[in-house]
């Protein structure tokens, strides 16, 4: 049983604003392991990016609390690597210096100690990025890449930190059916070397499975922990596993546990029916 | 025209029988290839000149440019020799060019310029070197754009020639007033020009920037004045042309030269033809200022070339 890496506590964000009070979140509880990769998995509007911001420190929870190691977050910082849906890269500098960006600030100074440790960081730089597929990419700059491109360049900046944590905002959710694939790929890879504890948002329940030790199923808003799903599919996963009796399986079961959730579909279908009807009417008449 | 599609049809046979043919690339083409080649490596493309906010052949840009120039300058050589119109007040382009000619025999044109020059500079760079750093608090924290941005809404407003017996009240008759007089007309606007840029970057840059361990201070000097750069360049090429603008305001107060002093002289006695000199003169500085601007952004943004 591994140590328990991120611990969230009771969590709960609203929005209030001078019309209205949203709940966006209740109280949620749930922990993730050193080393695992959770999916929050849920409809949109549920709440599961509020509370990637909210670990992130971008956000005020409005009441509980988020334990990294065992001691609270409240504020945003390097411990807490982040990847967005957006193309998040700083366009005026080249793929090299956008990767290495954390290493010019003071935070990372601190324990940037003996020689050994910063030609190691360098290190580290040089070969995320050929780990990235950017090897001959380093003096390109960002308006110059592909969307996946973009995205890769995100994911070794956030790496290049060595955060005890990355966070995933729906980080392929821009890209096409085919550079998605890839990315999950790559993704997996990454993490095969590199033992990061990552919880993942997504509302792509092939990829929440394909990547994840385990997967949280969100309920609409207000946003709660509906379900909890171990993935039991081998590592290193292939593109094949897809197609597995276990994948299609749980594939069923989030799907089932979205679906119940949406209470205003049987009101829709009537809704639908009645208009078709009057239609046909009409044309009738 | 009817000859257009033909030769693509051509090109394009071409580019067929090409990929169709040996690999061997090394081998010199057939004559025919040879001779379709412009038409397969650039394929004939329809220039859409009505598009909405397409691009156009910069050949074609440049050369309507000119024709404005060209229709400009016809307009007023006909207007100027016509009945109606009073030669006293529209003077014909010979006799601009004869007050042209004069005028290089003495060297109070260049003295014009320079002193213009060095008050408009003067108050840019003044208004430049305080209009940037408050800007970007301004854009940066909501607490200073409370303190800063609607006292200078409202500042803004006041017109600047109603501010020169202020002025001179205040600084005097040297250099000094005609210099504060173009800050006055540049800062204020300036200031909400870096302002707007710093708030136009994109939010998502600040909350990475946090997650990879930036401070407050480190977000500001590495993320928003790097990403507000380009546009608070142009920013300051619009009020540098303003700055100019204000020359003739400025030189009001108890000027001995200059150019917008000799055109008030000049005024007085009547002396169109050489006001026409001076203001074409004016035209080209701000035309020649544009251009350094324009090159400038190009050649130090390149990351920022506009995507299409």
């Amino acid at each position: 049983m591994a140590d328990i890496k991120l611990e969230i506590r009771e969590v709960e964000k609203v929005f209030e604003s001078k019309r209205k009070t949203t709940q966006a979140l209740s109280p949620t509880s749930f922990a993730v392991e050193d080393g695992e990769f959770v999916s929050l998995v849920g409809p949109s509007g549920c709440g599961k990016s509020t509370l990637l911001y909210v670990i992130a420190g971008l956000e005020d929870a409005t009441s509980g609390s988020v334990l990294l190691d065992g001691r609270e977050v409240r504020e945003p910082g390097c411990d807490r690597g982040m990847v967005f849906q957006n193309y998040t890269l700083f366009p005026w500098l080249t793929v090299l210096d956008n990767t290495r960006f954390s290493r010019t600030l003071g935070a990372n100074h601190a324990y940037e100690g003996s020689v050994a440790e910063v030609m190691s960081r360098t290190n580290r730089v040089y070969a995320l990025l050929d780990l990235m597929g950017l090897g001959d990419f380093h003096n390109a700059y960002p308006r110059e890449l592909s969307g996946g491109m973009k995205q890769r360049v995100a994911i070794a900046r956030a790496l290049a930190n060595d955060p005890a944590v990355l966070l995933m905002d729906e980080p392929f959710g821009a890209l096409d059916a085919q550079t998605r694939e890839e990315m999950q790929e790559l993704l997996l890879l990454v993490r095969l070397h590199w033992r990061k504890t990552v919880l993942f948002v997504t509302h792509d329940v092939d990829e929440a499975i394909f990547l994840s030790d385990r997967i949280i199923v969100m309920s609409p808003r207000p946003g709660r922990v509906r379900a909890q799903l171990r993935v039991e599919l081998p590592q290193p996963r292939t593109v094949e596993q897809k197609l597995a009796p276990e994948f299609m399986r749980l594939k069923r079961e989030i799907v089932a546990l979205l679906h119940e959730s949406r209470s205003e579909t049987g009101a829709r279908e009537k809704l639908l029916r009645k208009m078709f009807d009057q239609e046909q009417k009409r044309a009738s008449a | 025209m009817a000859g257009l599609p033909h030769a693509r049809r051509e090109g394009v046979g071409v580019a067929l029988t090409a990929e169709a043919g040996s690999p061997e690339l090394a081998a010199p083409p057939p004559p025919q290839a040879r001779a379709g080649a412009p038409a397969r490596t650039r394929p004939a493309r329809r220039v859409r000149w009505l598009a909405l906010r397409r691009d156009i052949p910069q050949a074609a840009y440049v050369a309507l440019a000119a024709l404005s120039f060209l229709l400009a300058f016809l307009f007023w050589q006909w207007v100027s020799h016509q009945a109606f119109v009073n030669p006293v007040f529209v003077p014909a382009p010979e006799k601009v060019w004869e007050a042209a000619v004069g005028f290089l025999g003495d060297g109070v044109i260049w003295t014009d310029v320079k002193v213009s020059f060095f008050r408009v500079t003067a108050g840019f760079l003044l208004s430049a070197l305080i209009a940037i750093p408050v800007g970007i608090l301004i854009g940066s924290f909501k607490i200073g754009e409370g303190i800063v941005q609607p006292l200078t809404e409202f500042v803004r407003y006041i017109p600047v020639p109603a501010l020169i017996p202020l002025m001179m009240v205040l600084f005097g008759i040297g250099e000094l007033p005609k210099v504060m007089l173009i800050f006055a007309g540049t800062y204020f606007q300036m200031v909400l020009m870096v302002a707007d840029e710093v708030r136009r970057v994109p939010y998502e840059l600040v909350q990475v920037s946090y997650t990879l361990g930036a401070s407050r201070g480190e977000i500001i000097g590495k993320v928003l004045w790097p990403a507000a750069l380009p546009g608070v360049f142009d920013a300051l090429r619009l009020c540098n042309g303003w700055a100019w603008t204000y020359l003739v305001v400025a030189e009001l107060v108890a000027a001995n030269e200059g150019l917008g002093y000799r055109i008030l002289k000049f005024s007085r006695y009547l002396q169109t033809p050489r006001i026409f000199v001076y203001l074409l003169l004016l035209g080209v500085i701000g035309l020649a200022l544009d251009m350094v601007f324009r090159a400038l952004h190009r050649r130090l943004f390149r990351w920022a070339a506009t995507e299409r």
